[in-house]
């Protein structure tokens, strides 16, 4: 059984009387340890595809499975609840909370999680340690640069070393030395045994991703596994 | 970091808007505090003085009978039993349970003489305790050629204006009517059963039996009628405050077995409705603070949940639940809420203590500064809180993680 599984996904939005279709008939699976990229032009549905993933919205058609357990089915509880143990999200702004520092915005998915304050901060340091931080632990972000930024946001996102990360646009607002530096992290975080699926427009990205999915319209036009391809 | 940590960082961040709304709240709390207290204060004083502003228990000898009235209390001029009401009976009021209640007891002995060729009432009075007791008591004082003319002593305005009065065993206060109709006037010699008294203040229309009373001072009055110490009746002035009139009433015909006091309900029914009135005003005000405090509370979180979409959509996105958030925005409320209620107590007790001696005129006015105010505003504080919070944080908790992340 794939770790990840969509199946006949379809989502639809409504904007006053008309419904658009932002998915639809999506079929895919993922494995642990791949290192997927969803490109497409603007509305695609490269981000309703990752909300989904992440289960932050249900499918309007179809089913999504998750290391067995069915999304579709979970009420709002049990979706925050996943979204803690499963997924670590990575946006283009990084999104980091500006009055909290670096590695407070780090533990920030530990507040809510089990286990005592010094855990809480080795977990977050180690996090931090990771992707090359922990130096800048105490600053702001105001007082980071914007790779440094994204570092810190990656570092949220595994804090609790979670199976899945996902990542809209996550080199959006870098310069391509950052962008480079952050994909390869990214890259690191796939073979730590973890799921890592990246919404970007950069299509050289996908030279450095396993997979390449696109979405045109809704729809998957495109689904390329470079590893497939080797193990054949 | 816990959600603690979180709501302690986000305060220090927007120390500004929350400053803001522990002031507003305080405002809020200061108001209901100084209501309150004022209300307490001046609802005491105002008791106090109203159970000084004329009798509310009437005490008569017990079987006598009386055809003379006075103050609607049918009095005879025969003596009907060998009853008595004594001077000495007075003392007996002092060993009642509620003593402390009665605050002023005034004897007075009637009898009906013709003075003049008219038959008047003459009332005999202890003229300090008369004129305590009727606090609405004034010379008359009408125009005279463009001027106004003062007939007799301004007595109530000073203590020993009154002293003056019942120091002059031959003086008498004459009532409007029949100054009127015995062309009476300060100074006149008035004779009463042969003794003779000098009018010192014609009585500004009162309205009651007075009008058509002369008062003698008492000793005098029951020397030149022979009665001895015998009194006609006692008006009594009671503090109703934490004693039913019934019970004092109970007590007095206990104390007195020769007398019969008895309860001027209506009058005691009018002041305790007055004084409800008046505390339904004080709470209404307070009340009205408060849900302006409400309303303060509920636009200014609600205006820091619109602002804070983004932060809720973060927290939402890594795992935060509804509740976890709606438990942020109250925490945050509740800790500026009992800032400002702390705050709003102690400005509300110092605007108490500068407020209420102006209001009520006395400087020892009684304010009750306790834990127990305290608590209760504090309480009032969260309530207010709580309540202005409870729908922001609400909408907050139920904000969905992609309407947020769409905001980012």
């Amino acid at each position: 059984m794939p770790f990840v599984e969509l199946d006949d996904v379809g989502r639809e939005f409504v904007d006053g009387d008309r419904k658009i279709a932002a998915l639809s008939n999506v079929s895919l699976s993922f494995e642990r340890s791949e290192f997927a990229a969803i490109i497409g032009p603007s509305g695609a549905g490269k981000s309703t595809l990752l909300s989904i993933l992440g289960a932050l919205i249900h499918p309007t058609t179809g089913k999504v499975k998750v290391d067995g357990m069915e999304l579709t089915e979970m009420d709002a509880e049990s979706l925050a609840n996943f979204r803690r143990e499963y997924v670590g999200f990575v946006f283009q702004s990084f999104n980091l909370l500006p009055y909290l520092t670096a590695l407070e915005n780090v533990m920030l998915p530990l507040a809510i999680a089990k286990g005592n304050g010094v855990r809480r901060k080795a977990l977050a340091e180690k996090a931090l340690e990771s992707v090359g931080m922990i130096d800048k632990a105490k600053r702001l972000p105001g007082a980071l640069s914007a790779g440094e930024q994204q570092r810190v946001a990656i570092a949220r996102a595994i804090v609790n070393n979670p199976p899945i990360v996902l990542a809209d646009e996550p080199t959006g607002n870098l310069d391509s030395v950052n962008a480079l530096s952050v994909i390869a992290l990214l890259s690191k975080l796939a073979g730590d045994n973890r799921l890592v699926i990246i919404v970007t427009h950069n299509e050289q990205i996908t030279s450095l991703t396993t997979r390449t999915i696109a979405l045109d319209d809704g729809k998957v036009t495109l689904d390329h596994n470079k590893l497939s391809y080797l193990y054949r | 970091m816990t959600i603690n940590n979180l709501v302690f960082c986000n305060l220090k961040r927007r120390k500004g808007r929350f400053i803001f709304l522990a002031l507003g709240l305080s405002v809020g709390i200061a108001t209901f505090t100084l209501v309150i207290t004022v209300s307490r204060a001046v609802g005491q004083s105002l008791q106090d003085m109203l159970d000084r502003y004329g009798p509310n228990i009437i005490i008569t000898p017990k079987s006598e009978s009386y055809s003379i009235a006075y103050e609607g209390i049918n009095l005879s001029s025969i003596a009907m039993t060998h009853s008595k009401l004594t001077i000495g009976d007075l003392e007996k009021l002092k060993d009642i349970k509620n003593a402390k209640n009665i605050a002023i007891t005034a004897p007075k002995l009637v009898r009906m003489v013709e003075l003049n060729g008219y038959d008047t009432r003459v009332v005999g009075v202890d003229f300090v305790k008369e004129l305590e007791m009727k606090k609405w008591w004034g010379p008359l004082i009408e125009a005279d050629g463009g001027r106004e003319h003062q007939y007799g002593k301004h007595f109530r305005r000073t203590d020993d204006d009154s002293l003056l009065i019942s120091k002059t065993e031959d003086s008498a206060i004459v009532g409007y009517a029949v100054a009127e109709k015995l062309s009476l006037k300060p100074e006149t010699i008035l004779k009463v059963h042969g003794k003779e008294f000098t009018v010192n203040t014609i009585l500004a229309p009162t309205g009651t039996e007075d009008d058509q009373s002369v008062f003698i001072p008492l000793r005098q009055a029951q020397k030149i009628f022979g009665v001895g110490e015998e009194l006609s009746l006692v008006e009594v002035s009671a503090l109703c405050k934490g004693c039913p009139i019934e019970d004092i009433v109970t007590q007095i015909n206990s104390a007195l077995p020769n007398g019969r006091a008895s309860a001027l309900m209506s009058v005691v029914s009018q002041r305790l409705e007055f004084l409800g009135k008046f505390q339904k005003f004080a709470t209404g005000i307070a009340l009205v603070a408060l849900v302006i405090g409400a309303l303060l509370v509920f636009i200014t979180v609600m205006g820091s949940v619109t602002e804070r979409v983004r932060e809720i959509g973060i927290l939402r996105c890594i795992g935060f639940k509804q509740m976890q958030i709606s438990q942020i925005i109250i925490k945050e409320t509740l800790t500026v809420s009992i800032a400002g209620g702390i705050f709003g107590y102690l400005v509300g007790n110092l605007a108490s203590i500068i407020v209420v001696p102006r209001l009520i005129g006395s400087a020892d006015a009684s304010i009750q500064i306790s834990l127990a105010t305290l608590a209760i505003s504090l309480f009032v504080a969260v309530l207010v809180g709580v309540l202005g919070a409870f729908y922001p944080s609400l909408r907050a908790g139920r904000l969905e993680p992609l309407e947020a992340l769409r905001a980012i």
